[in-house]
């Protein structure tokens, strides 16, 4: 276990490692030269208006020297908690991600909630009553919750609950009656999901030469469910809701957008848009972490809930 | 997977529900998609400053939208943009992962070790999440955000063809052809690659929905085509600034795309049923 622990340590970290020369490199994708555009965010979009402004600048931060010297101190300062300055507010980046991260994290908390309770009800649901109208209505609806965007589902919401019937705040991050709107509509694919495949692999073990044996020592069809069948579905349903919260960070991107949910998204495509790159790096930086800290957690829950796995390396 | 999989696909297909209706959504799709300058009754970027969000009319039958352009010819030109985009993605895509699968799981060693660590690199992070900052990096339009998107999302395809070749070249029909002198690169075209293909069918019908998804997204967000362009995402965009005032701007693209997707979902999900009838729906013919 701790063998593999520290394997999978080892290889996170070198995925961070990767993760980390892409974002640091995204200083010099973006067209133009670094310091003329730090000045251009800093003055709303206008241009430098002396060649001197620039060069100054440059010397500051010393932006002419050696990229690989540039990104040993960047990531020196990574280590460091010190993710730069946000170009446009100039304040810690660190400090703005941190509010952000916040605001997402309770949208993504609640959604997930949602998105494990109904889909593992409806899913189990639709298991017990295989073929019935339910289960064959549920199952449209789930390519239908599958099909639909949450922007879509989320305009929707916007008209029933905040314009229609005045029940719900538009947008906006104000307690737990504002949460409600995004996280619904970005959980609605989770759920979708998550009863399909609890549908799917309840089914299958369904057909084990166990459950006949439960039957057979006349054990009620609800303990079978839940305590036999359901138990032995968990591991691919355990893997599927690891990846399932990494779709949800990457899901409150456009969703956030929409409700003005001041989150990691919402940062994330206003400083792509403004070209403020130490925020760019920090956003997508931290994104990262939270997707490869996702997985490790996803392989060690794996092993503990089915201990016939052996330790072998994902691919 | 083999070949008579692929047989016994075909005969399954006509009986499943999921995938006629399917079939149908995308062969409608298509077919406007296609007639796109037949169906339009107006030029999609002619602007009417006088007849702003104006309602149903004979001359604009769904109305037009913030610039008085006529809502119906931009949802038909829309719909053909994002379709191509999302199909130029998707070819690219799977050709890349494809070759990188094939590389990996025929030659084994250190080339497979690379592709496995670069793939297990591309699953860990969020396609969209790349793609909106490639773009945002290289600016908005449709070259940038095809290349943007071609970058992620192939490691999926490159995961299954790697796993299958490797359970196909021990076969003995490879054998044979490797006994036979015949050439590696012969070997991996004409032996293991038309051997593999079955399994991607699925998810090539649900990635090109998946896209429509992504390619939409993005638009809508500004961090896809450039502004003015018909495209789905970007008229929802356009719609979005009027919302919730003018709700069919925003609505009727919405339920455009809506449809497609669930149209390619409903095939990509009717022929995994087939191909794997241990899961979803039981097919007694197997």
């Amino acid at each position: 276990m701790w063998k593999l622990f520290f394997r999978r340590l080892l290889a996170a970290v070198l995925t961070l490692s990767i993760l980390t020369v892409f974002v640091f490199a995204l200083l010099y994708l973006y067209p133009g030269d670094p310091a003329e555009r730090i000045l251009q965010a800093r003055m709303n979009g206008e241009l430098p208006s002396s060649r001197e402004i620039v060069e100054e600048l440059k010397k500051e931060m010393e932006l002419d020297a050696p990229p690989y010297l540039l990104y040993l101190n960047w990531a020196n300062g990574v280590l460091h908690g010190n993710l730069g300055y946000s170009y446009v507010t100039r304040r810690p980046a660190a400090t703005i991600l941190s509010e952000s991260f916040q605001a997402t994290t309770e949208l993504v908390i609640i959604s997930m909630l949602i998105v494990v309770f109904f889909g593992l009800s409806l899913g189990l649901l639709a298991a017990w009553k295989e073929d019935s109208n339910i289960d064959n209505l549920l199952s449209y609806l789930a390519i239908l919750g599958i099909s639909v965007p949450g922007y879509v589902t989320a305009f929707i919401f916007i008209l029933v609950f905040a314009v229609g019937l005045h029940l719900l705040p538009v947008a906006g991050r104000s307690g737990l009656q504002s949460m409600l709107m995004p996280s619904a509509s970005l959980s609605l694919g989770g759920v979708a999901m998550l009863m399909r495949m609890t549908r799917s692999d309840t089914l299958e073990e369904m057909r084990q030469d166990y459950v006949l044996a439960a039957r057979a020592k006349g054990l009620r069809e609800g303990h079978i469910l839940i305590k036999h069948i359901f138990r032995n579905s968990l591991p691919p349903l355990v893997t599927y809701l690891g990846l399932e919260l990494g779709g949800l960070f990457s899901g409150a991107i456009i969703v956030e957008n929409i409700f003005a949910w001041p989150g990691i998204g919402q940062l994330l495509v206003d400083s792509v848009q403004s070209g403020d790159i130490p925020m760019v790096q920090a956003c997508v930086l931290i994104i990262g972490v939270i997707f490869i800290c996702i997985n490790i957690v996803v392989d060690l829950l794996y092993i503990y809930i089915d201990p016939r796995i052996k330790p072998e390396g994902v691919l | 997977m083999s070949h008579r999989d692929l047989d016994i696909l075909k005969e399954n297909i006509r009986g499943n529900k999921k995938i006629l209706m399917g079939s149908a959504i995308i062969g409608i799709v298509l077919l406007i998609a296609l007639l796109a300058p037949l169906i339009a009754p107006h030029d999609p970027g002619a602007i009417d400053l006088k007849n702003r969000i104006a309602s149903w009319t004979a001359e604009y039958p769904l109305g037009t939208d913030y610039m008085g352009r006529c809502l119906l010819s931009m949802l038909v030109y829309g719909l053909r943009l994002s379709l191509i985009i999302a199909a130029m993605v998707l070819f690219a895509r799977v050709t890349l992962g494809t070759t990188l699968g094939l590389i990996a799981g025929y030659f084994g060693g250190t080339s497979d070790r690379l592709i496995c660590r670069i793939i297990d690199f591309e699953l860990v992070f969020p396609d969209i999440v790349l793609a909106l900052v490639l773009v945002g990096t290289l600016g908005p339009g449709i070259p940038n955000m095809v290349l943007a998107l071609s970058i992620v999302g192939w490691s999926k395809y490159a995961r299954i063809i790697r796993s299958t070749v490797i359970s196909i070249k021990e076969k003995g029909f490879v054998e044979s052809a490797r006994a036979l002198g015949v050439s590696e690169s012969y070997i991996m075209r004409k032996h293991i690659l038309p051997n593999s293909i079955a399994p991607l069918i699925p998810m090539i019908t649900l990635g090109l929905g998946g896209l429509l998804l992504s390619v939409s997204g993005l638009s809508f967000i500004g961090l896809g085509v450039e502004a003015g362009t018909p495209e789905l995402g970007m008229m929802i965009k356009n719609g979005f600034s009027a919302f919730p005032g003018h709700p069919h701007l925003v609505l009727v693209p919405s339920a455009v795309i809506v449809v497609c997707v669930t149209g390619f979902m409903l095939v990509g999900d009717g022929i995994r049923d087939l191909l794997d009838p241990r899961k979803g729906n039981s097919f007694n013919s197997f």
